[in-house]
């Protein structure tokens, strides 16, 4: 069912990390996956070239004017469609949040990223007037430290509940393992634990976020369907 | 040995791929959610651009240098910039009124 956009008009928020992260770990536990990737760089359609057996499907080179065809192709043959958005405030990103089910806003613990976190929200909060329905969104901490929360962190952390913004509990730490699957073209399941440090750790990652989002998602569909 | 903990993955059946029908419910106005994103800044990256066919030379050609008025040097320009003509283009319409 859901469509989730994964989107920060800040460049660098962990967005593509967080895509595949998702996508592979949602496919490996069984649903059927894909990952829209709408970064011009197209890093997910590189990654799909190292040779995973990942069940997770990439489609890339999608254009405006067809992202809203390419991702309701999608959702009609697969349980969930990951749209990865360019680091950019372009129509590609409002026009992925207006078929999608959950936006999922990435960011650092940093005031840049914050600023454009909002600035994403504010488009969803804009757009759910026109659509007539409600956007469910959410921001992740992404390259956290596991063991430190910074003092940004806190005070950022600080403020969205004060606004009641949604934080998803679970952060994406910053771990080598997260990187090496895009230099190794595998997912956390393939790579050689003597060549990438942490991967049980970022696995471990992994699967707490995946099931923190579809615990997200149940609530949300739960509210939708009264 | 810590026990290996569970996320809850036990069963994701409840997360279905939608149905045309249901997307056609949710159909969107595409005007107004681009009317929003660019209020908001949030602008196409995919600007059309028509493509002039360059008109080739057909004839021989050579250069020559002009002192002229600034005032009619920026008439000059302005001129070929807003009818989309080269120089060359437009010093021959001139040219062609002299005959």
């Amino acid at each position: 069912m859901p469509v989730i956009s994964i989107a920060n008009p800040k460049g660098g928020s962990g967005k593509s990390t967080t895509s595949l992260v998702l996508g592979t770990t949602l496919a490996n536990k069984g649903a059927s996956v894909c990952l829209i990737d709408a970064d011009p760089n197209q890093p997910l359609v590189s990654w799909s070239r190292g040779g995973s057996k990942n069940t997770v499907e990439i489609t890339g080179a999608v254009s405006e004017d067809r992202i809203i065809d390419v991702i309701d192709e999608a959702a009609i043959s697969k349980q969930f469609v990951l749209v990865d958005l360019e680091g950019t405030a372009s129509r590609m990103v409002s026009r992925a949040f207006s078929r999608s089910d959950l936006v999922v806003i990435p960011l650092q613990a940093s005031a840049v990223d914050a600023m454009q976190a909002a600035r994403a929200i504010t488009l969803v909060k804009e757009e759910e007037k026109v659509l007539r329905r409600s956007i469910p969104h959410c921001l992740l901490f992404t390259r956290t430290s596991p063991q430190i929360k910074t003092r940004n962190e806190k005070l950022i952390v600080a403020e969205l509940r004060e606004n009641g913004v949604p934080v998803l509990s679970t952060q994406l730490n910053q771990r080598v393992a997260f990187q090496s699957m895009f230099t190794y073209g595998l997912d956390l399941t393939e790579l050689d634990e003597g060549l990438v440090n942490g991967v049980g750790q970022a696995a471990l990652n992994a699967d707490a976020l995946a099931a923190d989002l579809v615990g997200f998602l149940r609530t949300v569909m739960e509210t939708l369907n009264g | 040995m810590a026990k290996t903990p569970s996320f809850g993955f036990t069963d994701l059946s409840d997360f279905k791929p939608k149905t045309p029908e249901s997307q056609s419910d949710t159909m969107v106005n595409l005007e107004e959610v681009d009317a929003v994103a660019d209020n908001l800044g949030f602008e196409t990256r995919e600007k059309q651009i028509t493509r002039r066919k360059k008109k080739g030379v057909s004839k021989p050609t050579d250069q020559f240098n002009l002192r002229a008025h600034i005032e009619d040097i920026n008439k000059f320009v302005d001129y070929a910039e807003k009818s989309g003509k080269s120089y060359r283009e437009l010093f021959e319409q001139l040219v062609s009124r002299l005959e």
